[in-house]
C-alpha cells in the first residue's frame, strides 16, 4: 500500500505518455459529481461559465425592464405603467445592467480565458474565485428577490441623496440596492486580485511582459481599475446604509454633511466603472481583430501604453458627471481637459485596430462583423462623449436623452457588440461546437439596425428638451414620433438577443464540431482541446513569441517535472516569466460556498439591524477558519 | 398688444413643433452661444467620425495581392501604415486641443459675470413644484411661472426645500442644480417675448416627469405694469402659492400656458 502511494506521488509528467498523462491529470484536476461536488468546484472554467450564464440571465432581465419602459414611452401620456412602477423599472434596469451584467460579464471572460491564455492550470486563489461567484449570485438574487417581494428601489442607479434618504424614500428599497452593491463589489474585488496574481505569477515560462496577449494586458489593467475604484463605492454604499439605518448625517447639510459628498464618492467610482465595463470589450476586439486579420495587432507597445493611460486617466474624469452642480468654473474646466484627454489613448487603440485590418486579410466571419459594428457605434459614442466633456455643452444636454443615447452608444457599442462577437468567437472553445454563421449574420442585421433605430433618435430627443427618467410626457411636446421610433427599434434589438439565445442552444446541441483551433488563432487557449480538459494543458507550454500558435509551429516546447497526482502549477517571475517554483493549487472545497452563504446572511440581516454585523461576524469567522484549516494532502483516491 | 403676441407665440410653440423646450431653438444670448458651440462640435466631430469610418472602409476593401500572398503572421509593417497612424494621432491631439479651447471660451461666455442683473428672482424647488419669489421691498411670490422683462439679464437664485432638482429652460440657458445647503445662481435673458417651457432635469422622486416651469418674457413696460400689480396684493396671495397665478391667468397672456400646464 504505502510504496504504491509513495510511487504515485513521485510520478511526474515527464514519466508518462500522452494518453495516460491526460487521463491521470484529468482525474487529479477534475470536479466531483453530486450536489456537494457541484458546489465545491474550484475549476476556473466551470466558475467562468457560471458567471457568464448568470450575467446573461440578468442581461435578459434588464432587457425586459427596458422593453417595458420603451412600451410606456412609445406614446405620450401613456398609462401602461404608472410613475411608481416606471421609477422602479429604470432603477432596476440601470442597476442590473451596470452591477449584475456589465461588471460580472467581463469577469466571466477573464476568469475563463486568462488562465488558458497565460498557459496555466487554474486561476490563482481558486477557492476565492468560487466564493466570489456565490457572493455575486446571492447579491443578484437578493436584489431580484426583493423586487419580486415588492421591496423595490426606485431612486435610480446612482441613488442621489437626499432623495435616497429615509425621509424621502421610506421602505427598504434603497437599502437592498446599497447592499447589492456591497455584494457585487466584494465579488469584483476578489476576482480582480485573482486575475492580477494569475497574470503576474502564473504565466507560462517564456511569456515575458512583451509577449502577454493584449487580451490579458487589458484584463490586468481592468483588474487594477477595479481594485482602486471599488473601495470608493463600497464606502459610499455603506455610508448610505448607515445614514438610513442608524441616522448618521454624512450627507445632511443641516448637520454639517454635504449631499455632494455622495456624488463625489459615487462618481469617483462611477467613471472608472465605465472603463471597468468597457475594457473587456476592447480585450475581445484585440483578440478578434488579430485572429481574423491573420496579423498580430499593429503597435503592441502603443496599445499597452494606451491601456495603462486609460487606467490612470479614468480616475481623473469623475467631475464631468457633476458639471451642473455649480462647482467652481476653473475646477470644472480642468475636468473638461482631462475628459478630452482620455479620447487620445482610445483613439490610439482604434487606429491600431484599423491599421491591423488594413495590413492583414480580414475574414468576415460573425465575430469580426460584430467588431465592425463596434467601430461604427463606439466611435460615434466616444465623439458624443467629447461633447459632454465640454462644460457649456453639458449644461444643455446633461440629464437628458442625449446622455442616454451617448452612454448606450458607448456601453452597448463598446461592450455588448464586442461581447456578442466574443460569444461567437469563444463558444467553440467552451462547448466544442461552432455557432451558426447564417443566424449570426441575421443577428447582426437585427442588432445593428435595432440598436441605431433605438438610440440615435434619443440624441435628438435630448436636444429637444426631453429629460431622463420621466415616466411620461405631454403630447404637445412633440416627442411622440421619435419615441415611437425608438421603441420600435428596441423590439428589434431585443429580438436579436433572443435569436442569439436560440443559436447558442441549438449550436451547443448540434453545431459543427470545432476542433482545437477553428479560427486559426494565435493565443494559447487554442492550443488545448475544445472544451479544455480540467487540467487545461497536459504539458505546460513554453512560449517564445507573442503569437505562439503562429510562430512556434510544431516545435512543441513544454515544461516538464510537475507532479501528476497532485494539483501543481508553475509559478514564474513577474517580468521574464522564468520558472521559479512548483506550487500546489487548492483542491475543491465546500467552504467557499458556505462562507458566501454566511456572508450573505450577515449582509442581508444588516439591512434590518446593525446587530446582524455583530452576530454575523463570528459565524463568518468560524466558516473562514474551517476554510483555511491546514490539512494534510487527501489520499483517498 | 404685447400680451397678445406673447399668447400667440406661446400657443404656436405649444402646438406640436419640437421647439417648445429645445436647446436648438435658442431665444437668449446664452442659449444662442451654447447652440453655436454645439453645432461647431457636431460638425467637427461628425467629420472625425466620417474620416474614421472611411479609413475602416478603406482598410477592409483595399485591393490585396490576390496571387496568394501567404497569410504571413509578421510582415514588415509598411511605411504608409506608420505614417497614417502618426498623422491620425497628431490630428486627434490637435482637434481635441482646439475643441477644449473653444469649450473654455464658451464657458467664459456662458458663465462670465456681466453687469448687474435688472431683476433677481429666487426659485425654490419642491417635490414637485417651483416656488418663485421676487425679491425687494415689494416682494411677492408665484409658482411654476416666472415672468421676466425681455432684453434684460435676470439672475435666478436656486435653492431647494427638499431634494436635488435641476432648473432648465433650454431656449434660454443651460441647466443648474438646486442642492440642499447650497445656493446656485443662473443668469437668463430672453431676446423676444414669448413663453419658454422648462422642466426639472434631475430625478427628484415620483412625479419628476410633471415638474414643469414656464418663463414668460414680457416687454419691459408690460413687465413693470405686471410687477406693480402683483406687488400690491402679494402679501395676501403669497400663501396661496400655486392657485394664485392660475386664478389671475384668465385675463392675462397665460391663457395658453395654463392650458397645457394642467
Amino acid at each position: 500500500m504505502s510504496p504504491a502511494i509513495e510511487e504515485r506521488h513521485e510520478t511526474r509528467d515527464t514519466d508518462l505518455g500522452d494518453e495516460e498523462l491526460r487521463a491521470r491529470l484529468s482525474r487529479t484536476w477534475g470536479s466531483a459529481r453530486g450536489l456537494i461536488g457541484i458546489l465545491s468546484t474550484v475549476d476556473h472554467k466551470i466558475i467562468g461559465i457560471r458567471y457568464a450564464v448568470t450575467a446573461f440571465v440578468f442581461l435578459l432581465a434588464g432587457g425586459i425592464m427596458a422593453i417595458i419602459m420603451r412600451l410606456q414611452l412609445a406614446r405620450p401620456d401613456s398609462h401602461l405603467v404608472d410613475a411608481e412602477l416606471y421609477n422602479q423599472l429604470f432603477t432596476m434596469h440601470g442597476t442590473t445592467m451596470m452591477f449584475l451584467f456589465g461588471v460580472p460579464v467581463g469577469e466571466a471572460f477573464a476568469v475563463y480565458l486568462v488562465p488558458l491564455m497565460v498557459g496555466t492550470r487554474n486561476i490563482a486563489f481558486p477557492r476565492l474565485n468560487a466564493f466570489s461567484y456565490y457572493v455575486y449570485l446571492f447579491g443578484g438574487l437578493m436584489l431580484w428577490g426583493g423586487f419580486a417581494l415588492s421591496i423595490r428601489p426606485d431612486v435610480g442607479w446612482f441613488s442621489y441623496v437626499p432623495l435616497a434618504n429615509l425621509n424621502f424614500t421610506p421602505g427598504k428599497g434603497p437599502d437592498y440596492w446599497a447592499q447589492m452593491i456591497t455584494f457585487t463589489e466584494v465579488a469584483a474585488l476578489a476576482v480582480s486580485v485573482e486575475i492580477v496574481v494569475t497574470v503576474l505569477k502564473q504565466r507560462a515560462p517564456g511569456m515575458t511582459l512583451d509577449r502577454i496577449p493584449l487580451f490579458v494586458w487589458t484584463m490586468l489593467v481592468h483588474s487594477f481599475i477595479i481594485i482602486f475604484a471599488m473601495p470608493a463605492i463600497m464606502l459610499a454604499s455603506s455610508m448610505l446604509i448607515m445614514e438610513r439605518l442608524v441616522g448618521t448625517q454624512f450627507f445632511n447639510p443641516d448637520a454639517g454633511g454635504d449631499p455632494l459628498l455622495w456624488q463625489h464618492l459615487f462618481w469617483f467610482f462611477g467613471h472608472p466603472e465605465v472603463y471597468i465595463i468597457f475594457l473587456p470589450g476592447t480585450a475581445f476586439v484585440s483578440a478578434i481583430v488579430a485572429t481574423f486579420s491573420r496579423r498580430p495587432v499593429f503597435g503592441y507597445l502603443p496599445m499597452v501604453l494606451s491601456l495603462i493611460a486609460i487606467g490612470f486617466l479614468s480616475f481623473g474624469l469623475w467631475v464631468h458627471h457633476m458639471f451642473v452642480t455649480g462647482l467652481p468654473e476653473i475646477g470644472a474646466a480642468f475636468f473638461t481637459a482631462s475628459s478630452m484627454a482620455i479620447a487620445i489613448p482610445n483613439g490610439v487603440q482604434i487606429f491600431c485596430w484599423i491599421a491591423t485590418l488594413w495590413d492583414g486579410k480580414p475574414v468576415l466571419k460573425t465575430p469580426l462583423i460584430f467588431v465592425l459594428g463596434f467601430f461604427f457605434i463606439f466611435v460615434a459614442g466616444g465623439l458624443s462623449g467629447v461633447m459632454l466633456a465640454s462644460v457649456p455643452i453639458d449644461t444643455q444636454v446633461h440629464d437628458t436623452y442625449f446622455v442616454v443615447a451617448h452612454f448606450h452608444y458607448v456601453l452597448i457599442g463598446g461592450t455588448v457588440f464586442p461581447l456578442v462577437a466574443a460569444v461567437y468567437y469563444w463558444f467553440p472553445k467552451v462547448t466544442g461546437r461552432l455557432m451558426d454563421e447564417r443566424l449570426g449574420k441575421w443577428q447582426f442585421v437585427l442588432a445593428f439596425c435595432g440598436f441605431n433605430i433605438t438610440f440615435f433618435p434619443m440624441h435628438l430627443l435630448g436636444l429637444h428638451g426631453m429629460p431622463r427618467r420621466v415616466y411620461t410626457y405631454p403630447a404637445e411636446m412633440g416627442w411622440g414620433g421619435l419615441n415611437l421610433l425608438a421603441s420600435a427599434g428596441a423590439l428589434l434589438f431585443f429580438a436579436s438577443f433572443l435569436l442569439m439565445l436560440y443559436n447558442m442552444i441549438a449550436s451547443a446541441r448540434s453545431g459543427a464540431l470545432a476542433g482545437d483551433n477553428p479560427w486559426g488563432a494565435d493565443t494559447l487557449e487554442w492550443a488545448t482541446s475544445s472544451p479544455p480538459q480540467p487540467q487545461n494543458f497536459d504539458r505546460i507550454p513554453c512560449v517564445t513569441s507573442g503569437s505562439p500558435l503562429w510562430d512556434q509551429g510544431d516545435d512543441n516546447v513544454v515544461v516538464g517535472g510537475l507532479k501528476v497526482d497532485e494539483r501543481e502549477l508553475v509559478v514564474t517571475s513577474i517580468r521574464e516569466a522564468r520558472p521559479d517554483i512548483r506550487e500546489e493549487s487548492p483542491a475543491p472545497s465546500i467552504w467557499p460556498f458556505l462562507a458566501a452563504f454566511a456572508t450573505a446572511v450577515a449582509f442581508i440581516g444588516s439591512i434590518y439591524t446593525p446587530w446582524a454585523i455583530t452576530w454575523g461576524s463570528p459565524v463568518v469567522a468560524i466558516v473562514l477558519v474551517a476554510w483555511f484549516w491546514p490539512k494534510t494532502i487527501e489520499e483517498n483516491v | 398688444m404685447a400680451s397678445l403676441t406673447a399668447a400667440a407665440g406661446g400657443s404656436a410653440l405649444a402646438s406640436g413643433c419640437t421647439g417648445v423646450q429645445s436647446a436648438l431653438n435658442p431665444h437668449g444670448e446664452r442659449a444662442d452661444a451654447l447652440a453655436v458651440l454645439f453645432w461647431i462640435f457636431t460638425a467637427v466631430l461628425g467629420l472625425v467620425w466620417l474620416v474614421t469610418m472611411a479609413g475602416l472602409f478603406f482598410a477592409l476593401t483595399r485591393r490585396r495581392d490576390s496571387r496568394g500572398e501567404p497569410a504571413q503572421a509578421h510582415p514588415a509593417v509598411k511605411r504608409p501604415v506608420r505614417i497614417a497612424f502618426a498623422a491620425m494621432l497628431t490630428s486627434t491631439v490637435i482637434i481635441l486641443s482646439g475643441l477644449a479651447v473653444l469649450s473654455f471660451d464658451g464657458q467664459r461666455a456662458v458663465f462670465g459675470d456681466g453687469a448687474g442683473a435688472a431683476v433677481t428672482i429666487s426659485v425654490i424647488g419642491h417635490q414637485w413644484w417651483w416656488q418663485v419669489r421676487y425679491e425687494g421691498n415689494n416682494g411677492f411670490e408665484t409658482a411654476n411661472e416666472i415672468r421676466i422683462p425681455v432684453g434684460s439679464a435676470v439672475d435666478i437664485k436656486l435653492t431647494t426645500g427638499d431634494v436635488i432638482h435641476s432648473f432648465w429652460i433650454p431656449s434660454l440657458a443651460g441647466k443648474l442644480d438646486l442642492i440642499p445647503g447650497k445656493s446656485n445662481e443662473l443668469r437668463i435673458q430672453a431676446d423676444k417675448p414669448g413663453v419658454y417651457r422648462g422642466q426639472c432635469a434631475e430625478f427628484c422622486g415620483q412625479q419628476h416627469a410633471h415638474m414643469a416651469i414656464f418663463v414668460v418674457a414680457l416687454e419691459p413696460s408690460e413687465f413693470e405694469r405686471w410687477r406693480a400689480k402683483q406687488a400690491a396684493p402679494a402679501r395676501s396671495m403669497a400663501h396661496l402659492a400655486k392657485q394664485s397665478v392660475f386664478a389671475s391667468a384668465a385675463s392675462s397672456p397665460f391663457a395658453a400656458l395654463s392650458e397645457h400646464s394642467q
